[in-house]
């Protein structure tokens, strides 16, 4: 029997599940920045990116990697749809909460929409790589799981230089700072905004399709995985990029350490015990700012 | 004279009025409720069900029904989940009007549901899945299972683990009720065969990863790790099964399911490394691979199943229970002369022998469980298994 380093394994192993959660909180985090809208359907977005993508390779026998770049644009494509059916009719209502119930209401039209085209049985996501696994540090990785670590290391960096390098990157975080004072920039912020929906289901879908090899896709997957993303954000901070990355790792290892060492009844638990500490001794989050706003 | 025409028409009123409507009550169907998760991850289960009930009605309606009565099929969707069930059995009872039930098909389920049933809706009640619940003849009076008891196949399979030269197990098992009672019957097993118990973890079901309890469990160098768990869970702990390398290890499920659905899951390198090591353990119909030679009987009732609904079936189990489950009605009812609650449980204690696709079922007033021994070692997918060989070779 080959021995395998028990603690470095948990911690590999979290680390790629993390990385998923990384994900999914910068896809909540762009919406919310740009919007204010924590978007509940998030979850949802996860589950039908993995779903397109899968029936573009699997029904219509397109390449797995064309159907990701198929696959992908139309989730975003569905994320500005979001935007407009869901929340921009809704936004005009100040200091209102309805935003939180139209979500809501889409993440179960979603969710019900899901289970009438594909069914709620279990479909099988082929991968992205070869199942095998190599030994690193004395524990098993397969080639999956260092994509996933590879890939969302890599999506956060496009994402980082995309913010501060492009036109549109500046712009969405102006839009993040103040409609108002972008607004008399010249930006279009409904533009901008539609872009941060579009974003935020890119990013959700990346999510899915990464997540997808590991397990198994059906279509109650998303609300466990936007809870999970919700307390990364929440841990992290509220619209922080670094404090997501940070939270999301802490996130996925502590699953597994707490999975392997004391009981995998209680990982989940584990998470959101982590939640209430957090908000108990740091409110705003592990990097989250305290925004002081004059009247 | 008059008055004798009034009396005689008066007489003849009375048996039109009272006769016609028993008859028209005995022409009415009798219905039939058929439960389980139509849908969902756990769906196949369901369908089987369902399927088997619709082909034995059919049959059974072709040769003039139960007891003068056309049988009628009330399929209802429970999603796998204990809330749903309890809401579509009060449903099909109190609006369907069901006389009896073929369900449900979970433990955590019948956990919930079998109480009210036998205790309160007094149903004539045959579960042709929800292996590991325990039926209390006492308790469940009108509840009867055609499918297999985990305690009874645990046992055995327990036995003849031990005459393989198995001693050190560790185990993984899902957390919930199926999970819990199957861990009990396993540990309550090891116990009596003098086996020592290594390691024990838990995991949820749909859970995104199981390395650390996988791993856990391999550090305690255990002869074989069972893992007791369902389809789909099967497709994840094989993916990290397979991720570190173990080979030693037995996926131990009791489900209709299997092996179709693991197989669609798992890339097929994967599954074609690990199909021979999993094993189900409900019957000699259900340990089965694809290599497998099916019974006659089963074969013939697969056949139909496809002919019929155009689905090939693979995993069939509860489809067999479920068939046979409408023929143990049929008898009962027909020896009991009626749906009666109480006459049923008499009739179907009575010790008669019904030989059945699944298997042969034989009833007692202490016994509301049909009881077959397994055998174990005819299993293919322990035949294939040679555990003594592959022991201790965790890399290949």
């Amino acid at each position: 029997m080959v021995m395998v380093n028990s603690f470095v394994q948990l911690i590999i192993s979290g680390l790629a599940v993390g990385c998923v959660y990384i994900l999914i909180a910068h896809s909540i985090n762009i919406i919310y920045a740009c919007s204010g809208v924590l978007n509940f359907a998030q979850g949802e977005m996860v589950m039908v990116g993995a779903l397109i993508v899968l029936t573009l390779t699997s029904t219509l026998k397109i390449p797995l990697l064309a159907a990701l770049m198929l696959g992908i644009p139309i989730v975003g494509l569905m994320g500005a749809v979001f935007y407009f059916t869901a929340v921009m009719p809704v936004e005009h209502h100040k200091g209102s909460m309805a935003w939180l119930l139209s979500t809501l209401g889409m993440a179960i039209i979603l969710g019900e929409g899901a289970n009438f085209i594909w069914g709620k049985a279990p479909k099988g996501f082929p991968p992205l790589l070869s199942g095998s696994s190599v030994q690193i540090f004395g524990a098993y990785i397969t080639h999956q799981e260092i994509l996933i670590i590879l890939a969302a290391l890599s999506i956060m960096v496009f994402y980082e230089l995309f913010l501060r390098k492009t036109m549109i990157g500046r712009a969405i975080k102006a839009v993040s700072l103040s409609h108002k004072l972008s607004k008399l920039m010249g930006i279009n912020v409904r533009n901008i905004v539609t872009v941060c929906y579009g974003l935020g289901a890119i990013l959700a879908a990346f999510a899915g399709c990464l997540l997808g090899p590991l397990i198994y896709i059906h279509t109650g997957l998303g609300f466990m995985l936007a809870l999970k993303g919700f307390a990364v954000v929440i841990i992290g901070g509220l619209g922080s990029s670094f404090g997501a990355v940070i939270a999301g790792l802490l996130i996925g290892v502590v699953e597994s350490l707490t999975a392997g060492y004391i009981s995998g009844a209680v990982a989940d638990s584990m998470v959101f015990l982590i939640l209430i500490i957090s908000l108990l001794l740091r409110p705003t989050g592990l990097f989250g700012m305290r925004i002081l706003e004059r009247e | 004279m008059k008055k004798w025409i009034i009396f005689f028409s008066a007489v003849l009123c009375f048996f039109m009025f009272s006769v016609v409507p028993i008859r028209a009550e005995s022409a009415a169907p009798l219905k039939i409720g058929a439960t389980g998760p139509m849908t969902g991850p756990w769906g196949i289960w369901g369908q089987n069900i369902r399927e088997g009930a619709l082909i034995a009605a059919e049959e059974i309606n072709s040769k003039g029904g139960i007891l003068g009565r056309k049988v009628e099929i009330i399929v209802a969707d429970d999603e796998g989940t204990a809330n749903k069930a309890m809401t579509e059995m009060k449903r099909i009872v109190q609006n369907d009007k069901i006389e009896a039930i073929v369900g449900p098909s979970t433990t955590g389920a019948a956990t919930m549901v079998n109480p009210w049933l036998s205790e309160v809706a007094h149903i004539p009640q045959i579960m042709a899945s929800a292996s590991g619940t325990m039926v209390p003849h006492d308790k469940w009076r009108y509840c009867f299972k055609a499918i297999y008891s985990d305690d009874r196949k645990v046992d055995s399979t327990i036995e003849q683990l031990k005459t393989k030269g198995i001693k050190k197990i560790a185990v993984l098992y899902q957390n919930d009720q199926w999970g819990i009672n199957l861990r009990d019957y396993v540990l309550a097993g090891m116990k009596k065969y003098g086996m020592e118990l290594l390691e024990i973890k838990v995991f949820e079901k749909a859970a995104f990863d199981v390395t650390g309890q996988m791993q856990q469990l391999m550090a305690k160098d255990p002869d074989i790790i069972l893992c007791l768990c369902m389809d789909p869970e099967f497709a994840t702990i094989i993916k990290t099964a397979n991720k570190l390398k173990i080979t030693d290890v037995i996926f131990w499920g009791s489900l209709a399911a299997m092996p179709a659905t693991v197989a669609d899951l798992l890339p097929a390198e994967v599954y074609s490394r690990y199909q021979d090591k999993i094993i189900t353990m409900n019957s000699k119909n259900m340990i089965y691979s694809e290599s497998d030679p099916l019974p006659e009987a089963t074969k013939a009732l697969l056949d139909k199943v496809e002919k019929r609904f155009g689905i090939k079936r693979r995993g069939f189990d509860n489809l067999t229970a479920a068939y046979d489950a409408i023929y143990l009605f049929k008898i009962a009812f027909e020896k009991a002369g009626s749906t009666n609650p109480e006459a049923f449980r008499e009739a179907m204690e009575s010790g008669f022998v019904h030989h059945g696709v699944l298997t042969d079922y034989r009833f007692s007033p202490t016994d509301h469980m049909a009881h077959v021994e397994v055998d174990f070692a005819k299993a293919t997918g322990v035949k294939n298994l040679d555990i003594q060989a592959i022991s201790k070779k965790y890399v290949w």
